[in-house]
């Protein structure tokens, strides 16, 4: 009788696979545990959570940006959350046009993939998808960003939440992305 | 093919010593390469000559630590062709369960940073018991049923066969990653690849010829498993962590030293010890037949 036949070699890879089985569940466990985890932040009127343990930098008072928060060990992966303010005459595209604009100016390589209305969380915004090459760290090669700007129209602010990741990661960044916009509460401007 | 059979244990050693060192000499040649390459042509790839480079440089170091472990075995060799069936094997199931399911389903660079139990837990419970199952499976399902596999170090050989495969997988899936970025880091990082994936399934192999040969328990197997998915994950931890991207103004970089160098150590330490293994099982073989 060939030995690997016996019953104790197919317990025992019974038993080896279960043990894997029950591995990667736990994993899986901590992965949700992980995801649900953030912390609380809040700067001119807005409030957010942001995944914990990520590097929260708050914008200058002069500037739109409000907060900017960074995957510590991924930072390319940003969330960005700005105010502008806006007139009465004033349509989301003309935002996402001077937006455009602005990060054409820094980066030579800057692209608008796509742009368009959507409804997300049940309001209108629009969105901007974006890409360009980052080359200013000259320790690292050039990385393809891909950027997701959602624009939010309000008086007396539009409110801006934007996805910046590599591009090679972009797609999977957006699930968690989407978890913190909805989080993403604007005092003055109603809330996303 | 004329194989030769050292007659003692001190041939064996002697043998074994130079090829070795054979070996070393290699990686290092090829690690200075790299660097110089990085250095002083500065290259930039396109998309087909990225790949090209990608498994060039994959492909040695992988040749070179498969030689170094199928070497050690020198009383009574595996067939190659077995043993290069087994590296495929291991490639195929990286590039098609392995890096898909740590990546793609269980995406754990979203996640596995947050916090250090976090990073150890993920390490160990995903990518340990991911990589060091598949490892097993390659070998259980396919090379333990054969008669080939009758010797106590054959689950060594086997396993690092597996293991060397499974690591050339994760080496070209990280040059295409990285752009073919600095070449001399990603040439470390390969060559430490390759001899961690194979140490680890070095272990689970040789648990798995004991299980054969020995008749030992139901909880011998799993026991094999969960140490090498600990050490596994213990590497990943080293490996991943502390060549951790620092934050600057613009986004961030790596420092990829500390980490590489205590994984190279902690690598070196198992690798060193299943060469022990295989070497004092060698001794015993010769010291039976004499």
């Amino acid at each position: 009788m060939n030995p690997v036949n016996k019953p104790r070699f197919i317990f025992s890879a019974w038993l080896v696979s279960g043990i894997a089985l029950v591995a990667l569940l736990a994993g899986w466990i901590v992965k949700t545990g992980e995801e649900g985890k953030f912390q609380a932040v809040a700067f001119r009127n807005v409030t957010a959570r942001v995944p914990e343990g990520w590097k929260v930098t708050p914008g200058l008072t002069s500037s739109d940006m409000v907060f900017i928060a960074r995957n510590v060990f991924s930072p390319s992966n940003a969330y960005i959350v700005s105010l502008v303010p806006t007139s009465s005459d004033m349509l989301n595209k003309d935002i996402a046009l001077s937006n455009n604009m602005d990060r054409a100016d820094i980066y030579d390589t800057y692209r608008v993939l796509d742009q368009a209305d959507e409804f997300v969380f049940g309001k209108q915004a629009y969105t901007v998808h974006y890409a360009y090459v980052d080359a200013k760290d000259t320790t690292e090669a050039p990385r393809v960003i891909e950027g997701k700007e959602y624009i939010f129209m309000g008086a007396p602010n539009a409110l801006i939440i934007t996805l910046e990741e590599e591009s090679s990661k972009f797609e999977s960044a957006k699930e968690r992305f989407m978890k913190f916009a909805g989080t993403v509460v604007y005092t003055s401007g109603g809330n996303q | 093919m004329v194989e030769t059979r050292p007659e003692s244990g001190k041939g064996i050693r002697k043998s074994l010593r130079k090829s070795n060192l054979i070996s070393f000499i290699i990686l290092i040649v090829f690690v200075l390469l790299a660097f110089t390459v990085e250095r002083f042509v500065k290259p930039s790839f396109t998309a087909t000559g990225l790949l090209a480079v990608g498994c060039v440089m994959a492909l040695i170091p992988a040749a070179v630590w498969l030689i170094y472990f199928y070497r050690q075995d020198q009383l009574c060799p595996e067939p190659k062709s077995m043993v290069l069936s087994m590296a495929v094997l291991g490639a195929l199931l990286a590039g098609s369960i392995g890096i898909p399911l740590v990546e793609n389903v269980f995406k754990v660079s979203d996640w596995i940073y947050d916090s250090v139990l976090t990073n150890i837990l993920g390490a160990i419970l995903v990518v340990g018991f991911t990589q060091e199952y598949l490892k097993y499976a390659a070998l259980r399902f396919t090379v333990f049923y054969t008669s080939e596999f009758d010797e106590r170090d054959d689950g060594i050989i086997y396993g690092t066969a597996a293991g060397v495969g499974f690591a050339t997988a994760l080496n070209i899936s990280y040059i295409m990653n990285t752009g073919g970025a600095l070449l001399g880091v990603a040439a470390v990082r390969m060559v430490l690849t390759v001899l961690a994936q194979a140490s680890f399934a070095g272990i689970c192999g040789y648990f798995l010829s004991k299980e054969k040969l020995d008749q030992k328990q139901a909880w011998w197997m799993p026991l094999g498993l969960v140490l090498a998915a600990v050490l596994n994950g213990i590497f990943f931890y080293l490996y991943g962590t502390l060549t951790q991207p620092r934050i600057t103004i613009q986004g961030g970089f790596i420092n990829p030293w500390i980490g590489l160098v205590l994984a190279a150590i902690f690598a070196a330490v198992i690798t060193y010890i299943l060469t022990k293994i295989i070497e004092r099982d060698e001794l015993n073989e010769a010291a039976r037949a004499a």
